[in-house]
């Protein structure tokens, strides 16, 4: 056995924490406890460390004790306090390049910029690794970025020591399961099956050897919290934990192994994340092949070795493809386990679902390594869908096989979500089997913009369609019942802007939609005009926007009203467009030509014109005295 | 005045922003009455406490986003409840009842998929179970393609063959970890002095869980 492979464990039989005094030990606790769980300060936390030594002293003298080796154990600061608990785990730092992810450790010596090449013929990345910083009028080189590996061979030393773990890990894992009752992990095929490097059965431990299984998990989580306020970022978490122990105790907090967390504010993008796993790997590499010695145990006091396989990859659809290599759920290649190609997505047909093996996978991902340039690894993803990850460096190591379906994400964030909101289209707004989907949401539409853009759809040239906005696009599909409502989320610009651009042509009959006689009739164009017509001016679309229910309460405020005082007091928080809006109803009711109609609102949307100027031309509209024509003369 | 007339800018319907036209042919289903029936029995219901329990009124914005958990108790208890109570009378050709049968499907395969102990039976009949739904959604609501995580949940049966049942390689563990860990005061910061600060946590809970500290305050 060589040297390499073995590991102090003493520290953990014997750690620091029972040198101490109770009492001190107890004073050490309730301050740590202070500082790291309820959130006290440093600052606090060294005001809290005398009076607790003051009081210390105090009962001893009240006790009548002139001892005062208590006393000199106390220490000012809370951070040595830390310190001499041991609680700071062994982590293995490493400079992490801010653009490509790759890793430098920082013990040995780190290059000014990254120097890291994804093929043999690409450019090399040569993002500075090294900024300045300036602290008060000083300036010091930091690393711009770093990442922090955990030592597994050091977690998985104090988790062996800790009382009472070993006799639970190394307990028959087989044991207990009914021959056709899967009651957990091990009751399933593969563990049952799992062989070591050697061909003989992994599972279970012969002898003193120690065999666990461990699942790796990756996700990504905000570190500020998922407040709708507060700020996007996103780090990604590495996990893994320990299926030896039962599933009673198997997730506790302080059974599960961090291995790191990737620093945000961006997640590692494709392959980038094989840089961050390589020291997990490299470390899991060794505890496979040669296995690693712990020098002491509690159960084994001349110690024992201990090998680890890695077998379920446990993540969200997204992050399992990324660590596992394979392309996303919307490439042609979309399936992770057989190779039912996209256009036969739909099918249920049994045949479709031919299973990859892991040894075609390994194969297709080797070639995808070696490949010398990067538009070469296009091509062969292209062909296969399969990118190279580092857990291939395992060798029993069978993607396609162990990276599981997640069924919290597929069945009931999957399933059951799209079968009730999207399929059946819950909402408690809308009346039942009626199909104003749109109309109900109407309160979050901005109905000016909505309508210039219906304009534009009607009136304008197909790039004016293509350059709209998204959200403008799906109101205008929603509101024709272009596309079903609830499956609107689901269309890209690019489908809303054909399914636009289908129904313009088929419902306008666009390509001779100046002469269509609807739209002469509208007073759009003179029926000879061949011409793309002048856009009314914005101010029109704004009078026109005003929700019928504002212009009714208004109207309502109008005849309550007595005069103009009144009506200028009711309506004094009321916009001006509201109130052009009201005229205009009342003019269109008395049969005034359009085009009189829109020169009055142009004319009265300049500022000279003010609200009471309206106020008045409404009252005098009310008791019938004016002609409109003598209106538009006093506003010019 | 030549061109557009107010007529025309006024008038919404003509602008295409309120017409009435097309096809209506899967009316929406959880709406404001089917989803009031759903809350007033939902009020009656008493669920064991071992059940995580769903907002009040689900599916509104006030009750926002539904978790994983409260998504399944939604569906396998509640919408059960009321949907067989409105539909399970209707006309047995109807449409109704047929999305009742094709629900219960998916119903069925949850419950199914998340049993703790499970026998070469109930693989088959999570199989059986989630092909019938999947047809059934193909035939009923033809206008809703299948996405790639139907496809994805065919393989389930083979993955529950493999690792056994689902409660030991399920992410929930994992999410609720991450939860954990986002509600630790950080000074808002993020990376590595984030993770030391974790661990040394951890090590604490370690620490503690381990009896290290009980004989102190024993």
């Amino acid at each position: 056995m060589s040297l390499e492979n073995h590991f102090e464990a003493h520290f953990f039989i014997a750690p620091n924490i029972t040198k101490f005094d109770p009492v001190v030990l107890a004073c050490y606790v309730v301050v740590v406890v202070l500082h790291l769980i309820c959130g006290l300060s440093i600052n606090d936390c060294t005001f809290l460390l005398p009076s607790i030594q003051h009081i210390v002293k105090m009962t001893l003298e009240h006790a009548g004790s002139s001892s005062t080796k208590l006393l000199t154990a106390f220490p000012k600061d809370p951070r040595t306090v830390l310190k001499t608990l041991e609680l700071s785990p062994e982590v293995h730092g490493y400079v992490c390049c801010p653009r490509c992810f790759a890793l430098y450790p920082q013990d040995s010596e780190v290059p000014v910029s990254c120097s890291y090449k994804e093929t043999t013929s690409s450019k090399v990345c040569a993002e500075p690794l090294m900024r300045l910083r300036r602290i008060g009028d000083k300036t010091k080189q930091v690393y711009v970025r770093e990442y922090d590996h955990q030592v597994f061979k050091s977690w998985l030393g104090r988790f062996l020591c800790r009382p009472g773990i070993e006799n639970v890990l190394d307990r028959d894992v087989f044991w207990g399961t009914p021959e056709d009752a899967k009651n957990d992990i091990f009751a399933g095929d593969l563990l049952r099956k799992f062989s070591s490097a050697n061909g003989s059965r992994f599972l279970p431990s012969v002898g003193s050897e120690g065999r666990y299984v461990f699942g790796l998990s990756v996700d990504a989580f905000n570190p500020f919290l998922n407040k709708q306020a507060g700020k996007k970022a996103s780090s990604t978490a590495i996990y893994m934990v320990c299926f030896n122990l039962p599933p009673s105790t198997r997730y506790k907090v302080e059974n599960m192994y961090l291995a790191g967390v990737i620093p945000g504010p961006r997640e590692p993008s494709l392959t980038q994340i094989n840089h961050l796993l390589r020291p997990l790997v490299d470390e899991l590499v060794q505890f496979w092949n040669s296995g690693v010695w712990y020098t002491r145990t509690p159960l084994y006091h001349s110690g024992r070795l201990v090998k680890v396989a890695l077998v379920p990859l446990i993540c969200d659809l997204k992050a399992a493809r990324q660590v596992m290599g394979h392309g996303s759920h919307s490439a042609t290649k979309f399936c992770s386990i057989c190779t039912q190609p996209w256009d036969e997505r739909d099918s249920l047909d049994e045949t479709l679902r031919i299973p990859m093996t892991g040894k075609e996978y390994r194969l297709r991902a080797f070639r995808w390594k070696r490949a010398q340039s990067q538009a070469e690894r296009e091509k062969l993803f292209k062909k296969y869908g399969v990118r190279w990850s580092v857990l291939l460096d395992l060798p029993y190591w069978d993607p396609p096989r162990f990276t599981i379906i997640d069924s919290m994400h597929t069945v009931l964030l999957g399933h059951l979500h799209r079968h009730c909101s999207i399929i059946w289209g819950m909402n408690p707004i809308r009346s039942d089997a009626s199909n104003d989907h749109a109309r109900s949401q109407g309160s979050s539409v901005n109905y000016q913009a909505q309508m210039s853009a219906a304009w534009t759809i009607r009136s304008g040239s197909e790039h004016a369609v293509r350059s709209l906005k998204k959200s403008l696009l799906r109101g205008f599909c929603a509101l024709n019942n272009i596309i079903a409502s609830p499956l609107i989320e689901e269309y890209d610009t690019t489908r809303l802007q054909k399914m636009v651009l289908e129904y313009v042509s088929t419902t306008f009959n666009r390509p001779s939609f100046l002469t269509h006689p609807k739209r002469v009739s509208q007073g759009w164009f003179t029926s000879e005009n061949q011409t793309t017509p002048t856009r009314p001016p914005d101010y029109l679309f704004k009078v026109a926007s005003v929700p019928e229910f504002m212009i009714g309460r208004i109207e309502t405020q109008l005849y309550a009203s007595r005069d103009s005082d009144e009506l200028l007091e009711t309506t004094s928080k009321t916009r001006k467009v509201l109130l052009i809006a009201v005229y205009v109803r009342l003019l269109r009711r008395a049969g005034t030509p359009a085009g009189v109609i829109n020169e009055l609102v142009l004319s009265s949307s300049s500022k000279k014109v003010t609200r009471s100027d309206i106020v008045k031309l409404i009252l005098e509209r009310v008791s019938g005295r004016t002609k409109t024509r003598s209106l538009v003369v006093t506003f010019l | 005045m030549e061109g557009p007339t107010t007529e025309a800018t006024l008038n919404r319907d003509d602008l295409g922003v309120s017409s009435a036209s097309g096809s209506t042919e899967d009316p929406p289903v959880l709406c404001k009455d089917t989803l009031a029936q759903v809350w007033s029995d939902m009020k009656r219901t008493v669920l064991p406490s071992t059940i995580s329990p769903v907002p009040r009124e689900v599916g509104s914005p006030r009750a926002g986003k539904l978790t994983a958990d409260q998504w399944r108790t939604f569906c396998t208890i509640h919408l059960v409840v009321t949907l067989t109570r409105l539909w399970g009378s209707a006309p047995p050709e109807g449409r109704q009842v047929k999305m009742l049968d094709n629900f219960l499907h998916l119903v069925t395969f949850t419950n199914l998929l998340h049993m703790r102990i499970l026998n070469s039976n109930d693989l088959a009949l999570i199989e059986q179970e989630n092909l019938a739904y999947l047809t059934g959604l193909r035939e009923l609501y033809p206008r809703f393609n299948l996405v790639p995580k139907h496809h994805m949940s065919l393989h389930l049966p083979a993955m529950l063959k493999d690792f056994g049942p689902v409660h030991s390689w399920r992410t929930f563990a994992f999410e609720r970890l991450n939860q954990i860990y986002q509600n630790i005061a950080t000074n808002n910061l993020s990376g590595v002095e984030v993770l030391l600060f974790f661990l040394v946590c951890l090590n604490l809970t370690q620490a503690n869980s381990n009896g290290q500290f009980c004989n102190v305050f024993a």
